[in-house]
């Protein structure tokens, strides 16, 4: 799976890394980040899909991830799910600062399931830094019904970057002690988060973990 | 070989960058082609059988699925027949071939759903007989009905997915057909394929009772819930295969969970013979070390199971209760099936409750998460019980005894397991130290609930739960008698550090809601447990976790250390500045260490008092390692680091505060109590100023030899902090003990001790006067002055000058000298006129400072600096460079500069403010020529232009207050020709022209400018009133004319300053106002 120009090393183990989620919901930014290139603030929509090799350093050597930037905008996107074949883990990224993206989450699941059957999957909410939140960490259940992993996310402020790689490195390699030793190279955080906001949130999603999840669709009384 | 069809989508798949992008966007503008043909699905179901690449099989199912969903109307009819019966042929792989790859299944599961979804139940009624009718020919038959039924559940049913009206009524409609016709014989089918492969293809069986769990919500119950079912059910819960029995107990939790009327939920229950099953877990719930993914699922069984009965319970409950609140009588029938109720749910509770308690002392944390919000809503309802039972309520004996139990669980599941990954002193290796990180901030998250719980269950039982945790404490307290107070690791004859910490840290939350009597010194039970923890050797105490337990508890619990006084105090002290706190090779320990005592020394300044020398000598070593390695300064980036965490993101933020600090503010707060002998007294003070003063004037020597850059390299590169950075620890060490030193007591009780802190004040002048471009530095300089006005009060004020000159040192930028005007103004509203002699000297020279960074051709209308004009992109990238620079003086001309010297302008504006209504404005007739100048210059370009009504506003205050000092109403003046300025320039061109004006920014919708326009109507009465008549002739012979006024206005605005309220005048302005701005609005249409 080694891109043009770069010899793969056998001995680096690479997955393929599927990103999915809307248009406009911070992918492509989240991928530059860890490249030297420069952090892209004007929003151009991805066409069809981009690939980039994600290097990070763990204890037991280097892990690469081949993540492919898929198009979040229907029109764009060539192949849609033909992009997942092959597909060894995934992210799905929505925008806190937009219910909408939250509420296609399950739309990006289902898709990416029926293709990627058994795959490790992290959600993550992305623009966490963006004072006017719209998705509370209370209203994010979906992760708790599909058993997949969660993080909050600030791509323009590097804040929890690496959560999602660690997360998905551990259940690729199956050791849950694995970890990272080498800081990455980020490009510097643009702004910067506000902690004790964060923390607050990070505690309401500590208590929406004990909220009994919202009701089932289905109102149906026993028959 | 692959054809040019194939090649088409093989290119179109291409993500290697090998294949032209011209080639590429050929391939793709082809098949686009051969998607819009009429036969196109002939074409992708003849590929899709013949085809060797999977791309390209799933390019033809992908269009397929695409056709029939999309384009199903423009389908003949018997094209929708061959789709039918070829893709089911295919799908079950009827002519045999390799298995397809699951993602293609899927694609023609979906295919056919897609069909299905336009065709059943009219033209296709047969959809579901017609798959069931393929299931005798084996695994990928079933395989594809149960790919099927999940598509069905993805595509049509399920509402997690957004619908669309029209999509929400074809998936009703769905339903009730499947009702009607085909839910019978799927159920029939679920159990056959059950029973059939359940032995020799799990799998398959776990797979269809996924299907089965996606449907239970909205079929009839009995369709699963029945003497076939059930049985096969928990004989898949006990199979071998992980899978099924995880996917047995999914089912069962979506039964259980089943929405339902409470007698018939508790009927189902009871039928099911579920209860039974789960509470033979009380022992420990199966496959937790094994397979915790399946533990985790038995968990949620086991927790939906005792959510329902729990609710059904209190529905039962509050119906009774609520019938007879409204006083409806409940018949007897009605009251014996309550109870039989009650009853029932009472018995499955009982079954149930120790397994739940096993969930959550099963060590793995997603299990125990499982079931905290079923004990959180149980634990509410006992408070509720309690509180309905009266206010000496007792809670029914039955559901007492739970509580003990409750606590028990709770301490086990909060407790750091035995193989804990948290290392004693210091981490190892990294590996070791992120593990233990990773622990640690685990444990924090499922602490705050599980404590909560606790809490929440102690209050229930108080007396309980003091045993319970005096129990705990007894346990692990004589454990290091036994195994000697070295034993950490755990394990032998000790007590572990585990069961320390944990019964410790819960005394600690104990402490936090207890009542009154039970915190007593002496006769409080909790009291009564403290000081036993304070008084023991506690074993393990010098791990990190377990100092910092005991080291919050003390403080917690610091009233019953104040109470015993004498050798417990000083033992407990002894520990916040031995090897236990301070001094414990841990920086997380000896930092905390430091805030508490400094909290200790708050509370406990009285009882400490006999202890200070002897707390003095042991401080001295940890204020000297302090002040000698100030924290780096916070790195301007940093990403969430290696281990990630909040820790990560915080550090950067939260980092530039050095909580070791902490230790100088206690001994601040101890060496400042007046009842201190007083020639002791000053030698501590002493003792704790002169090496701060030392080490900030060898520094300042060290910084001013080589230029600070020099120095700063020089000391790095013998790994010393640089000495600029060894200064400001010392100022802020400083300013830290000032923090205990009272003004009563520096300037009246012990004056010594204030000339103490002068001649502080007059060494740190040197600071800012040899580093003055650091603007770190300066800052904490003015914080240091803050704290030196607190302490010394008008002492200070000699000294002030030579501090307040070095801070507007020659290259001062605008920020600097705003930093100066705002300090002057906190001054001036404390010190008032006593400040004069200050201020003769300062103002002259921040006057002319403020005029040579806002030149004669600064913009003195604020207009260029509005946040809409400088939030362009390059406003927003200055601003960035300026906090990636770390605060360096922006870029002359930039936007940052801009801003910047606006702000300035502003905090110019309200340092004359100050100044007047200050009673200073003497200040300014006796200053040199040229500053009033200057001063009434800037304020009328305010007051007339400024966009900021505010601004204005304050403008016209500072001259008003002028106009009422200097212009006496007999006529005097107080400098020459004021009177005529106040008239023709203020109270005219000013007040009245401004407003006016063309261009002027003044909306009267805008709230500040209506109080705006109170200020002038005021300003101009006062005018008249120490002006008379000459103000009235300039305005109606020379200014009203000239700005056209008809003569009626001119006589109304005459009338209305001379004999209304000012409210009355202010409204008078606010319609003139709005009559020209409209007069001006239309001129400016004819115009255009």
């Amino acid at each position: 799976m080694a891109l043009p120009g770069q010899a793969q090393d056998p001995n680096v183990p690479s997955f393929k890394l599927v990103l999915v989620g809307d248009g406009g919901t911070g992918k492509t930014t989240f991928v530059k980040r860890h490249l030297t290139g420069e952090f892209e603030k004007k929003y151009e929509p991805t066409i069809g899909v981009e690939v980039h090799p994600l290097d990070f350093t763990t204890n037991r050597g280097k892990i690469r991830f081949y993540c492919w930037d898929t198009a979040g905008q229907e029109k764009f996107g060539g192949l849609r799910d033909g992009y997942y074949i092959h597909g060894q883990c995934a992210i799905i990224m929505f925008d806190v600062t937009s219910r909408l993206t939250y509420k296609n989450v399950p739309t990006w699941h289902r898709d990416l399931c029926r293709v990627c059957e058994n795959i490790p999957i992290v959600l993550c909410g992305n623009k966490v830094d963006v004072k006017n939140r719209q998705v509370k960490p209370k209203q994010v259940t979906f992760h708790r019904k599909k058993n997949l992993q969660y993080h909050e996310i600030s791509a323009k402020s590097n804040y929890n970057y690496e959560k999602p790689f660690l997360y998905l490195a551990r259940k690729l390699v199956g050791d849950p002690n694995l970890h990272f030793v080498e800081q990455v190279a980020l490009a510097p955080p643009e702004v910067q988060i506000d902690l004790q906001q964060q923390q607050e949130y990070e505690k309401q999603l500590q208590e929406a973990a004990n909220m009994p999840l919202p009701d089932g669709d289905d109102d149906d009384i026993a028959e | 070989m692959a054809d040019d069809f194939e090649k088409a989508i093989l290119f179109s798949f291409d993500q290697t960058g090998r294949v032209d992008p011209a080639v590429k966007a050929q391939a793709e503008a082809y098949l686009a082609q051969a998607r819009a043909s009429p036969d196109a699905w002939q074409l992708c179901l003849s590929r899709f059988e013949s085809s060797a690449y999977a791309e390209v099989r799933f390019w033809c199912a992908q269009t397929l699925g695409a056709l029939a969903r999309h384009s199903h109307s423009s389908l003949p009819p018997a094209a929708c027949a061959a789709l039918r019966a070829a893709l089911v042929a295919h799908g079950t792989q009827a002519s045999g071939g390799p298995p397809l790859p699951g993602f293609l299944k899927n694609k023609v599961a979906q295919a056919i759903v897609a069909l299905a979804g336009h065709e059943y139940p009219d033209e296709w009624p047969t959809f579901f007989q017609d798959l069931l009718g393929t299931l005798g020919s084996g695994p990928p038959a079933v395989d594809l009905f149960c790919r099927i039924l999940v598509a069905v559940d993805q595509d049509i049913i399920s509402l997690d997915v957004p619908r669309s009206a029209d999509e929400a009524k074809q998936s009703m409609h769905f339903k009730d057909s499947m009702r009607e016709r085909a839910l019978a014989d799927i159920a029939d089918a679920w159990c056959r394929l059950l029973a059939a492969y359940a032995g020799p293809s799990p799998e398959t069986a776990a797979a269809v009772l996924e299907t089965v769990q996606r449907y239970v919500h909205w079929i009839d119950i009995g369709l699963v819930a029945n003497d076939r079912f059930v049985p096969l059910l928990f004989a898949a819960l006990n199979a071998q295969h992980e899978g099924l029995r995880g996917a047995a107990a999914d089912v069962l939790t979506e039964i259980v969970s089943k929405r339902m009327e409470v007698g018939a939920k508790l009927a189902l229950i009871q039928q099911l013979g579920v209860v039974p099953v789960c509470a033979r877990w009380r022992e420990g719930l199966p496959s937790v070390g094994e397979e915790p993914e399946l533990a985790v699922k038995y968990a949620r069984l086991l927790a939906a199971l005792a959510t329902e009965v729990l609710e059904a319970w209190k529905k039962v409950e509050n119906s009774v209760l609520s019938m007879a609140a409204v006083g409806l009588e409940v018949d007897a029938e009605a009251a014996s099936e309550a109870t039989a109720a009650c009853a029932t749910a009472g018995q499955l509770m009982d079954a149930l409750f120790p397994a739940v308690l096993a969930a959550l002392r099963a060590g793995h944390d997603e299990v125990a998460a499982a079931v905290v919000p079923f004990l959180l809503s149980y634990v509410a309802r006992l408070r509720a019980l309690q509180k309905r039972a009266g206010p000496d309520g007792a809670l029914p004996p039955g559901q007492a005894a739970h509580v003990p139990a409750i606590l028990g669980s709770l301490a086990a599941c909060a407790r750091f397991p035995d193989d804990s990954a948290a290392y004693e002193v210091a981490a190892s290796s990294a590996t070791e130290r992120v593990a233990a990180e990773e622990e640690e901030s685990a444990m924090a998250d499922r602490r705050q609930d599980l404590f909560t719980l606790f809490r929440n269950a102690a209050n229930l039982a108080r007396p309980e739960s003091y045993r319970f945790v005096g129990g705990l404490l007894t346990t692990a307290l004589s454990g290091g008698q036994a195994g000697g107070g070295a034993a950490g690791g755990g394990g032998g004859g000790g007590a572990a550090w585990q069961d320390v910490e944990v019964a410790v840290s819960l005394l600690y939350q104990l402490g936090e809601t207890a009542p009154e009597a039970d915190m007593k010194p002496g006769s409080g039970v909790l009291a009564q447990l403290a000081a036993g923890v304070m008084q023991a050797e506690v074993p393990a105490a010098k791990h990190r976790l377990v100092a910092l337990a005991l080291l919050e508890t003390y403080v917690r619990y610091s009233r019953v250390l104040a109470a015993a006084g004498g050798a417990a105090l000083a033992a407990v002290v002894a520990r916040f500045l031995d090897e236990h706190g301070m001094g414990h090779p841990s920086e997380a320990v000896s930092k905390r260490a430091a805030y508490l005592f400094c909290r200790l020394a708050k509370g406990l300044r009285g009882q400490l008092r006999p202890l200070v020398l002897d707390i003095l000598q042991r401080l001295q070593p940890h204020l000297a390692a302090i002040a000698a390695t100030p924290a780096p300064e916070a790195p301007q980036t940093k990403s969430s680091g290696v281990t990630g965490g909040r820790g990560g993101a915080g550090q950067g933020l939260l980092g530039t505060v050095d909580d070791r600090l902490y230790a100088f503010e206690a001994a601040g707060l101890l060496v400042g109590q007046e009842e201190l002998p007083a020639a002791e007294q000053r030698a501590w003070v002493a003792g704790l100023l002169q090496p701060l003063v030392a080490q900030l004037e060898g520094n300042l020597a060290a910084a001013a030899a080589g230029s600070g850059a020099a120095a700063a390299a020089a000391a790095a590169a013998v790994g010393a902090p640089p000495p600029a950075l060894l200064v400001q620890q010392a100022l802020e060490a400083v300013t830290r003990v000032g923090k205990g030193l009272s003004v009563r007591l520096c300037t009246e009780s012990r004056p010594e001790l204030g000339a103490l802190l002068v001649g502080v004040v007059q060494a740190a002048v040197a600071a800012p006067r040899t580093l003055p471009s650091n603007k770190q530095l300066r800052a904490r300089f003015i914080s240091f002055l803050h704290r030196m006005v607190e302490c010394l009060g008008a002492t200070l004020l000699p000294y002030l000058p030579a501090a307040l000159e070095v801070l507007l040192y020659a290259e001062a930028d605008a920020t600097d000298v705003a930093d100066v005007l705002l300090l002057l103004n906190q001054l001036m509203l404390r010190f008032k006129d006593a400040l004069t002699p200050v201020m003769q000297e300062m103002v002259p020279a921040c006057i002319a400072r403020v005029h040579s960074a806002l030149p004669a051709d600064w913009d003195w209308s604020g207009a260029k600096a509005t946040p809409a004009a400088l939030a362009t992109p390059t406003a927003a990238a200055a601003a960035a460079a300026a906090a990636a620079n770390g605060g360096k003086p922006a870029a002359a001309g930039s936007n940052e500069d801009l801003r910047e010297r606006a702000e300035l302008q502003k905090a110019y504006y309200a340092f004359v403010h100050a100044l007047v209504h200050n009673k200073l404005s003497p200040v300014l007739l006796r200053a040199p020529p040229g500053t009033l100048d200057a001063v009434l210059g800037a304020l009328m370009r305010g007051a007339a232009t400024h966009v900021d009504a505010g601004v204005r506003k304050t403008c016209v205050q500072t001259v008003e207050r002028l106009v009422g000092e200097w212009c006496a109403a007999d006529g005097s003046e107080a400098l020459p020709g004021f009177r005529e300025f106040a008239m023709k320039q203020f109270g005219g061109e000013v007040l009245l022209e401004g407003l006016v004006a063309q261009g002027s920014t003044v909306d009267i919708r805008d709230a500040a400018a209506i109080s705006l326009l109170t200020e002038i109507a005021q300003s101009l009465q006062l005018v008249h009133a120490r002006c008379g008549e000459p103000f009235l002739a300039h305005l109606c012979g020379s200014l009203l004319p000239r700005l056209g006024w008809p003569p009626e206005a001119a006589q109304q605005l005459l009338a209305h300053i001379t004999g209304s309220e000012a409210k009355a005048l202010k409204d008078f302005l606010k319609v003139v106002l709005q009559q020209i701005r409209q007069a001006q609005a239309a001129a400016a249409a004819n115009g255009r």
